[in-house]
């Protein structure tokens, strides 16, 4: 009986595996990250430290050492009050993921200035100043579905007045346990369509998507969205084909 | 000429098996193999509680320094150790030390798993072979090892067998290694040996605090040990009246060095670094209050197999079937070996002895070192206002895995008294027919 207990409370913990499984393979294996430099920040709704989708293991598996990920909460905390319907405008984004750095200090007893090691990449950071980050992502990872990982990344403009996404660069791709893909994702209302093959990683299938407009057939048709968006309309739905 | 080390060791076990007995080994075994078969359910296990972010710690050092190496290991346990003690007052560097390079060097996760596993596995021999070396009894610690797969159940709040770096296997190894050096330094016929002992054993008990602080609570535990150790010394015990034995305990310079580790360990963490910190707050706060009992006694039972079951438990896979039912085999050949082995020596062995005054001396410091281990955890959380209204004999904190170890000797005690009972009553039975 006890043996019966502990075998099931030890599988009841393991239902983040599939969201960890899914990280490791978006960022070992898919090509969504060329872009992305050194000392660049990504700024995330669902960036959680206490799991694995920090900067930390970003650096691990892709080899780019981010300034931060941040929790978009951190840069925005009033983030779900401030709604587009309501005129609320998310201003000065460099500006404020660029002061957020020296939060990054770890622990929770402030450090005095001999005990701050200047081997510290936030330190770094810091001390290279604002211009040091080229570029702020807007970037996500989180279940679309039970067995589906979502995944979208794409920069945010120079805009001080409110923050908004080259919608248009977008990339996105998915990974799912499944043997085939169960739905297309859609972003801001538009669906995507399938970029290339599938690739099977360690039992999951990855693949990469892309916004229609991209598509050689449709070259020469009139843009269905605009080139830039604001932030908060990347909202992720479901296409039925 | 030098005999090799695996045919000396082939010579001692060979002697210790002739001493045991088939039955008694077989028993070992048998419960040793479900002992082993119960944890390895953290197998199937993920991440959990802490050590989600804790296994992040190598890739956020490469991030931070631009390389994993021992040294950026060492600092950033060093770091957290001084934050830490700062910050809330505590005093916890082997933890620290341990999670940091466990993280980092398993960083698999079924490596982390095996490493889990393999503390729990030695945590629960070690505890049998303490309660061997107090009580030399086998039938004792076959009971202890067969009732730890009852009493230690995964928990589905704080989970300290799943979860939290093996920081309380860590502390339980560390603490058995120190009962067993106390003991060896009651039972040292040289008073310098007694003194070297001694200091081992203070060592690994700071070293056990300095894990988790919750070790400070197990201090009765040594001082058993060591009075046991004491009664087992047979030049001492020559040499001690009855009356001298009492004063002889409490001014025995032996006892000093595991002493002075733990009222050192108080002075520092309760005496320097609290009044300090900057910020004592939540779980971390001590008051007492008169919701306190409550929660001791709540948490008393935490042991108890069966307690933390839920309707859902009762869901048997296939796996799980054959799994119970090879176990159950292993358990009945085991208990029918030892029963014969009972049987056989209570017709060689005069079961019915009086019992001397030290047996019985012995008997309830053997009970006392159980209620320790099951009292302390629930005393602890009883001192911290954020339990007063939590606890519940199925919600528990981490310290349960020392309840349950507690337990499993409660119970074991309980079940040897009613075996040697009922088998002296069959044996003064036989005589009688015969």
């Amino acid at each position: 009986m006890i043996f019966n207990h502990n075998w099931i409370v030890s599988g009841e913990n393991s239902a983040r595996g599939f969201q960890y499984e899914a990280w490791q393979t978006l960022t070992k294996n898919s090509n969504m990250f060329g872009e992305v430099e050194d000392s660049d920040i990504f700024v995330s709704q669902n960036q959680n430290d206490a799991f694995e989708n920090n900067a930390g293991s970003f650096y691990r598996n892709t080899g780019v050492r981010l300034a931060y990920m941040y929790n978009t909460k951190t840069i925005f905390p009033d983030f779900s009050e401030c709604l587009i319907e309501s005129n609320c405008k998310l201003t000065e984004i460099r500006k404020k993921t660029f002061k957020t750095l020296s939060n990054l200090t770890r622990g929770f007893v402030p450090l005095k200035v001999d005990e701050v090691e200047s081997s510290d990449w936030v330190n770094f950071n810091i001390s290279s100043g604002v211009d040091k980050i080229k570029t702020i992502w807007a970037f996500d990872v989180f279940l679309l579905t039970p067995g589906t990982y979502v995944s979208y990344l794409v920069p945010f403009i120079e805009n001080e007045v409110n923050s908004e996404v080259k919608f248009n660069e977008l990339k996105v791709t998915t990974v799912t346990n499944l043997s085939t893909n169960e739905y297309s994702p859609a972003l801001a209302g538009i669906c995507l369509i399938q970029n290339g093959e599938p690739e099977s990683h360690s039992g999951l299938l990855m693949i990469e998507w892309r916004l229609p407009r991209l598509d050689s057939a449709q070259a020469n048709s009139r843009l269905q969205f605009d080139p830039v968006i604001d932030y908060r309309k990347l909202q992720f739905g479901i296409c039925s084909d | 000429m030098k005999i090799p080390l695996y045919k000396r060791l082939k010579v001692l076990i060979s002697k210790k098996y002739n001493e045991v007995g088939l039955g008694i080994s077989t028993a070992y075994v048998g419960f040793t193999i479900i002992w082993a078969f119960n944890i390895s359910t953290i197998y199937r296990s993920y991440w959990a509680g802490d050590d989600w972010p804790n296994s992040q710690t190598p890739y956020w050092i490469e991030w931070r320094f631009g390389e994993l190496n021992n040294s950026n290991i060492w600092s950033e346990a060093m770091f957290w150790n001084d934050q830490w003690m700062r910050g809330a007052g505590r005093f916890y560097p082997f933890s620290w030390i341990e999670s940091r390079f466990i993280f980092s060097y398993f960083q698999e996760l079924w490596q982390y798993k095996t490493y889990q596993f393999t503390l729990l596995f030695i945590a629960g021999i070690l505890f049998v072979y303490v309660c061997y070396l107090l009580s030399k009894s086998h039938l004792l610690c076959i009971i202890i090892l067969a009732s730890l797969s009852l009493t230690v159940q995964f928990r589905r709040d704080f989970d300290p067998h799943l979860a939290f770096s093996a920081m309380l296997p860590s502390l339980l190894i560390k603490i058995m290694i120190s009962i067993i050096f106390a003991f060896r330094s009651g039972k040292c016929n040289g008073s310098m040996g007694g003194i070297i002992w001694s200091l081992l054993a203070g060592v690994f008990y700071f070293s056990a605090m300095s894990t988790y602080e919750f070790g400070f609570l197990l201090f009765p535990m040594l001082f058993i040990a060591f009075v046991v150790g004491i009664q087992q010394n047979a030049k001492l015990n020559a040499d001690l009246s009855k009356k001298s034995y009492s004063k002889y305990l409490l001014i025995s310079t032996r006892f000093y060095p595991i002493f002075l580790s733990w009222i050192g360990y108080a002075i520092f963490v309760f005496g320097y670094l609290r009044p300090k910190a900057l910020e004592v707050s939540g779980a971390y706060v001590i008051d007492f209050s008169l919701s306190s009992f409550r929660v001791i006694f709540s948490q008393i039972f935490s042991g108890i197999p069966l307690i933390s079951f839920r309707r859902i438990d009762f869901n048997f896979s296939f796996t799980t079937i054959l799994v119970l039912a090879i176990l159950l085999l292993v358990a009945t050949i085991s208990l029918r070996n030892l029963f014969n082995e009972i049987q056989k020596k209570s017709n060689t062995e005069n079961l019915i002895s009086n019992k001397s005054q030290k047996n019985k001396t012995l008997e309830v410091l053997i009970i006392v070192f159980a209620l320790n281990m099951i009292f302390a955890p629930g005393f602890m959380m009883s001192i911290q206002p954020v339990w007063w209204e939590q606890a519940h004999f199925t919600k528990s904190y981490l310290g349960v895995m020392i309840t349950e170890f507690g337990t499993s000797l409660f119970i074991a005690i309980i079940l040897r008294a009613l075996i040697i009972r009922n088998t002296i009553r069959v044996t003064i039975h036989a005589k009688k027919k015969s």
